[in-house]
C-alpha cells in the first residue's frame, strides 16, 4: 500500500475516529491525556459481548503506543478486573502471546483491531461463561 | 482537563449512540455534567431510558456523574456511546457466582438447549457439526453425525426430531458441495455418477431420511427381531436399489464394505447369484432385482394384470419391476405370466415370502437356498436366455467369487437394458431407498423391510398407498417421487395427489 504512514499521522487518524464514533459500536477509545502530544497513552473501553458473562459491562483497559506502534501492538493492560487467559491476573496486562492479534501482529491493524479482537476473546466459547470479577473492581 | 477554564459556556453540538443503534444529537453547553446529560437523554425526546441505567462512553473512558463535558474535552461533533445497563441485579449474578467459583475457570458448562449465536460456539452440543463454521464450509461438514454414524440410532432419530436438525439436514442437502462430499465419501455412489446426485437431491430421499417416525419403525422391528436370521439379513442383505450397482469392481462388497455402503452386499445378497459378481458390479440391473427382493415396494403395486403374475410369483424380484415399471404398460410384465414360480407358488404375501427365502440365501452357508431361488422355473429366468441363465447359477453361489461366463444381465443379454425408458423410470423410482441406504446406514430398511412387523400406521409410503399409487399409475402419472410425494401430501387422496401432480409440474 505505498508508503508507510508515520506514527503520529497514524494516531492521529485513530483519534478522530475514535472520538468521532466511527468504529464499531462496542469499542471506544481515546486519548487518556488530550495534552500528550506524542499520542502515548490512551484509553479503551469494550462493551461485553452479549450471551456472555461479560454481557451489559464495560471493560476499561489502557493501551500504550510506544514509539514503535504501529511497527510493533501497543501494551494492553485492563483496567477493569476480568477473568480472561490473555490477562494477567495480578497486573490486568495482556498478554502478547496469547492474543492472536497481538502474536501476529500487522502494522495495518489498530487499537480499534485490538479491541475488537479482545471483545471477541471474550465472546469465544470457552471464554464466554468464566467466572467474572464483580463489576467495577480494578486491577 | 485544563484547559476547560475560560470555555465553560461554550455550547458544543455532539452525538449520542445508543447501543441499540439509535443516534441522537444534543447541543449544551461545555459545563454541563454528566449527570444532567444523562438526564437530558432520560427524556422521552431521546433515549428514554432512566439516568441510572445509562453509562456514557466517550474515547474510551466512562464518563464519570460529576464530570463536565470540558473535562472529558468533548469536542464539536464528536460522538459518544451510551450503553443502557441491564438490571442491577442481573449484572449481580455473574458477581455471585465469580466469588464462589473462581477457581475454577471454564467449569460453568453451556446450558443446554439455549439457543448461542453462531460465534459463540456450540460446546457439547451433539449438532456443533452442523451449526458452526464447519457448517459454512465445505470440509468435513456433515460427516461426523449424518455419514460415519457414530451414534446409534436411537441417537439418529432423536436427533431428527429436533427441528433444528431437520433445519440442518435440508440445508445441508440443498448445498451442492454437501452433496458432493456425500458421493465423494460413498464409493457407490462416486461410481453411480450423476444419478447419485439426483437421488441425494430428490424430495423424497430427503424425507425419507429425515423422517423419525420410520426410522422408530424400524429400530422396533430390529428390536423384535433381535439377531434373528431377518435381523440380520433384514439390516444386511437387502441391498440398496440404486447402490448395488455401482461397484466397479466384482465381489467386492463382501470383503470390504466401505462404511457409508453397508447396504452392499455382494455377497450375502441372495441375488448375487443372479450375475455373479459381475452382475452386481456393473448392472444397475441387479439393483433393481435386490430392490424388489429386499423391499419389494412395488409388489404392492403390482395389482395390474402382467403386474399381478409378478406379485403372485412372490420372491421374484421382478415383481416390483412389474409393477415399478408401470403395470399394464410394462411390455414384459406379460412375460410372467407363463411361467409361475413352482418354488414360491403359495400366494401369501409376498413380503413374507420375499423376506423368508432372502433370508436364507443372505446366509453366506445357504448355497442350497441360493440355487432355490435360482431354479429354472423362476420367471426371472424367462427373461433371459434360459440356457444362459442356467450357466450363472452353476457358476456362482454367494459364497464362490467365481463370476459367471456369461452375464445374463449384461445389456445385450438383457432386454431390459435395452428398453431404456423402463430402465430409467425404475431406477427414479428407486432412486430415494439408494440415497437413503447410503447415508443412513439402516434407514435403507425403512423402505420395506419394516413391512412385515411393523405396525400400518408405519408402513411405508409406497405400501399405504399402493392402490392409489396403481391408480395414478394406471392414469399415466409414473413418477413414483411425486406420486408418493403428491399422495403424503393429500393424505392418500388420487384426486388431490392429481391435482397436485398437474399443479406442481
Amino acid at each position: 500500500m505505498g508508503a508507510k504512514v508515520p506514527r503520529n499521522f497514524r494516531l492521529l487518524e485513530e483519534l478522530e475516529k475514535g472520538e468521532k464514533g466511527l468504529g464499531a459500536e462496542a469499542c471506544s477509545y481515546g486519548l487518556a491525556d488530550s495534552d500528550d502530544l506524542m499520542m502515548t497513552n490512551w484509553n479503551g473501553t469494550i462493551l461485553g459481548p452479549p450471551h456472555s458473562a461479560h454481557e451489559n459491562r464495560i471493560y476499561s483497559v489502557n493501551i500504550h503506543c510506544d514509539s514503535n506502534y504501529p511497527d510493533q501492538p501497543p501494551t494492553i493492560q485492563f483496567v477493569s478486573r476480568i477473568n480472561l487467559p490473555c490477562v494477567d491476573k495480578k497486573t490486568g496486562k495482556v498478554d502478547p502471546s496469547k492474543l492472536p492479534c497481538l502474536a501476529h501482529w500487522k502494522r495495518d491493524y489498530t487499537m480499534e483491531t485490538i479491541l475488537i479482537e479482545l471483545r471477541r476473546y471474550m465472546a469465544l466459547p470457552q471464554h464466554k461463561k468464566l467466572p467474572q470479577p464483580p463489576e467495577g473492581t480494578t486491577f | 482537563m485544563a484547559d476547560a477554564s475560560g470555555a465553560e459556556d461554550l455550547t458544543i453540538t455532539f452525538h449520542v449512540k445508543s447501543s441499540g443503534g439509535q443516534k441522537y444529537t444534543l447541543s449544551v453547553p461545555l459545563s454541563t455534567t454528566t449527570i444532567d446529560l444523562k438526564n437530558k437523554l432520560a427524556t422521552e425526546e431521546y433515549a428514554n431510558v432512566p439516568a441510572s441505567a445509562q453509562r456514557l462512553i466517550y474515547s474510551g473512558k466512562v464518563l464519570k456523574d460529576h464530570e463536565t463535558l470540558a473535562q472529558h474535552n468533548v469536542k464539536e461533533g464528536n460522538t459518544m456511546h451510551l450503553v443502557k445497563s441491564a438490571a442491577s441485579n442481573q449484572r449481580q449474578n455473574p458477581a455471585a457466582q465469580s466469588s464462589t467459583s473462581n477457581s475454577s475457570p471454564g467449569a460453568a458448562p453451556p446450558a443446554a438447549g439455549v439457543p448461542q449465536n453462531l460465534a459463540s460456539g456450540t460446546g457439547n452440543d451433539p449438532l456443533a457439526g452442523l451449526t458452526g463454521a464447519r457448517y459454512a464450509g465445505f470440509a468435513q461438514l456433515p460427516s461426523a453425525s449424518m455419514l460415519q454414524g457414530p451414534q446409534s440410532p436411537e441417537d439418529f432419530v432423536r436427533q431428527l426430531e429436533d427441528p433444528n436438525f431437520q433445519q440442518m439436514m435440508r440445508e445441508a442437502m440443498n448445498n451442492p458441495q454437501v452433496i458432493d462430499m456425500m458421493i465423494n465419501q460413498s464409493p457407490q455412489l462416486r461410481a453411480m455418477g450423476p444419478q447419485a446426485r439426483e437421488i441425494l437431491q430428490s424430495d423424497y430421499f430427503r424425507r425419507v431420511m429425515t423422517d423419525p417416525q420410520a426410522i422408530r419403525s424400524i429400530m422396533q422391528m430390529q428390536q423384535v427381531m433381535g439377531v434373528g436370521p431377518f435381523g440380520a439379513s433384514g439390516q444386511e442383505a437387502f441391498p440398496a436399489p440404486g447402490v448395488v450397482n455401482t461397484t466397479d469392481t466384482p465381489n467386492t462388497g463382501s470383503d470390504s464394505n466401505p462404511p457409508a455402503g453397508q447396504q452392499q452386499q455382494a455377497q450375502q445378497n441372495p441375488f448375487a447369484a443372479f450375475g455373479g459378481g459381475d452382475g452386481l458390479g456393473a448392472n444397475p440391473f441387479a439393483a433393481l432385482a435386490g430392490a424388489g427382493a429386499g423391499a419389494n415396494p412395488f409388489a404392492a403395486l403390482a395389482g395390474g394384470a402382467g403386474a399381478g403374475a409378478g406379485a403372485g410369483a412372490g420372491a421374484n424380484p421382478f415383481a416390483a419391476f412389474g409393477g415399478g415399471a408401470g403395470a399394464g404398460a410394462n411390455p414384459f410384465a406379460s412375460l410372467f405370466h407363463p411361467f409361475p414360480n413352482p418354488s414360491q407358488s403359495t400366494t401369501t404375501p409376498t413380503s413374507q415370502n420375499n423376506t423368508a427365502s432372502q433370508t436364507e440365501g443372505a446366509t453366506p452357508t445357504g448355497q442350497g437356498q441360493q440355487q432355490q431361488q435360482q431354479q429354472p422355473p423362476n420367471p426371472f429366468a424367462a427373461l433371459f436366455d434360459p440356457a444362459l441363465f442356467g450357466q450363472v447359477q452353476q457358476g456362482t453361489n454367494p459364497g464362490t467369487t467365481s463370476p459367471p461366463p456369461v452375464n445374463p444381465f449384461v445389456p445385450q443379454n438383457n432386454p431390459f437394458l435395452q428398453n431404456p425408458e423402463a430402465m430409467a423410470q425404475f431406477m427414479q423410482a428407486m432412486g430415494g431407498g439408494a440415497g437413503t441406504g447410503a447415508n443412513t446406514g439402516n434407514l435403507f430398511d425403512l423402505l420395506g423391510a419394516g413391512r412385515p412387523t411393523s405396525p400400518p400406521d408405519n408402513r411405508p409410503p409406497e405400501e399405504r398407498y399402493a392402490t392409489q399409487l396403481q391408480q395414478l399409475n394406471d392414469m399415466g402419472f409414473y413418477d413414483f417421487d411425486r406420486n408418493i410425494q403428491a399422495l403424503r401430501r393429500t393424505g392418500g387422496s388420487v384426486n388431490g395427489a392429481i391435482e397436485y401432480l398437474l399443479s406442481n409440474p
